[in-house]
């Protein structure tokens, strides 16, 4: 399943990688984050249907966000 | 507004969508840094295609900025082409508008998915349209094709009808949501219906669809009279054509302030003031412009009236059109020549 990690600036992909080594199959996806607001960024990550509930939240990693299919109306 | 000069010219609009032909429909830029699809390689029968045409249809002067889907439309997608936007505007100042076709068709249930893009305002995506609306770019969005008299079949049940219909991005304040209907002022049965589930009074308005722009005997997708540019999809641009075209005549209008003249300037065809399937009104550019001038609009006024309570508030508050008016309009530049279109007639394909 697809995912948006929002996380404190200035974390990086590798940082994010390794607090998400303990979550099966958590794959970051290539290419900078995306700024949100003042001091936050969102990471495209692909990882198991029940990341959002077990994910810990630990000051650098704010929420997590489902990435949906959307429809061309 | 044509005769006075303005036909959108000097106006970027962006298209998030599946891609825009660039041989067919002035793309002037976009989103340059995909191997994958550069701005204006789309196919002329690409859903992008057809938002451009029908953003030309009031404003034929206007470029467009084009904002692939890199693959499957997605929330991560229109997140990475909204903040490319944004790092635009903040280099100077365009695209000044954007459309935004596209959507959800179910609700997946709340209890199980609460930070849903359905559920969640705080969702990524929400808050990255509300920075992008923020820094002065009126965004627009198709209303839905999930209405309950005549669902598209992508629909789910938990999607359809009022007040299950418009959600995620399409319902929020900030944005300008678009109904459908046709050239009889009906409202097409698959329009998605209100209240919206962020912001209740939603759609904002309606525009015209079901008509020959990028499809149909002689467009440039070609086809036969079976084939017409189709859809809220269709609707949105037409809207956004001429929030583009009153641009360029009032360039200094904020979103909200341009939100509200194309409101006060509707034609309203369901009960007076806001209704849940057509919003205020069916878009009226001479009306909204009239009204931007200061003098008498063409048409009759449109009654606010009562709504259902909003839940983050309304754009309602922020009605300061006669301050812009007082400002009076640009002087219009050289008026540039029609677009030139491709009567070559092509194999339509489904949609």
């Amino acid at each position: 399943m697809n995912w948006l990690i929002t996380t404190k600036s200035g974390l990086n992909a590798e940082e994010l990688a390794r607090r998400l080594a303990n979550y099966k199959d958590c794959e970051v996806e290539d290419g900078p984050p995306i700024p949100l607001g003042d001091n936050e960024q969102v990471f495209k990550v692909s990882g198991p249907r029940d990341l959002a509930r077990k994910i810990r939240r630990d000051g650098a990693i704010l929420a997590v966000h489902p990435n949906s299919e959307m429809e061309l109306y | 507004m044509w005769r006075d000069g303005f036909r959108g010219q000097n106006i970027i609009v962006g298209i998030i969508d599946e891609g825009v032909n660039g041989d067919e429909y002035p793309v002037a830029g976009g989103f340059t840094r995909s191997t994958i699809r550069l701005p204006g390689t789309a196919d002329i029968d690409s859903h992008g295609s057809m938002c451009a045409a029908d953003i030309l249809v009031a404003a034929p002067a206007a470029k467009l900025y084009d904002y692939p889907f890199l693959g499957v439309p997605d929330s991560g997608g229109a997140l990475t082409m909204f903040q490319e936007i944004l790092t635009s505007r903040r280099l100077d100042g365009t695209p000044h508008l954007t459309n935004n076709s596209y959507g959800f068709m179910a609700r997946p249930a709340r209890d199980m998915f609460p930070n849903h893009e359905v559920w969640d305002i705080d969702h990524p995506l929400h808050r990255k349209v509300r920075e992008v609306v923020a820094s002065g770019c009126p965004v627009f969005f198709s209303a839905g094709n999930c209405g309950a008299d005549c669902p598209d079949g992508r629909c789910k049940a938990s999607g359809i009808g009022p007040g299950s219909s418009i959600h995620a991005s399409n319902s929020l304040t900030e944005v300008i949501t678009v109904a459908a209907v046709n050239s009889r002022h009906d409202r097409i049965g698959y329009s998605s219906q209100g209240p919206g589930g962020f912001e209740r009074r939603k759609p904002d308005m309606a525009a015209y669809s079901h008509f020959f722009g990028n499809f149909g005997p002689g467009r440039p997708a070609g086809g036969d009279e079976s084939d017409f540019d189709n859809g809220t999809s269709a609707a949105c641009p037409v809207a956004a054509g001429v929030g583009a075209l009153l641009l360029s005549a009032f360039s200094g209008l904020t979103p909200a302030q341009l939100k509200v003249a194309l409101i006060r300037g509707a034609i309203n065809i369901g009960p007076a003031g806001w209704d849940p399937d057509t919003g205020f009104g069916v878009t009226n550019a001479a009306a909204s412009y009239s009204l931007l001038r200061g003098i008498p609009a063409p048409t009759p006024a449109v009654d606010l009236g009562p709504g259902p309570e909003s839940s983050r508030g309304t754009a309602f508050d922020q009605d300061d059109t006669t301050t812009t008016a007082k400002a009076g309009p640009r002087r219009p530049p050289r008026m540039e020549p029609h677009p030139t279109r491709r009567t070559t007639r092509r194999k339509s394909k489904s949609r």
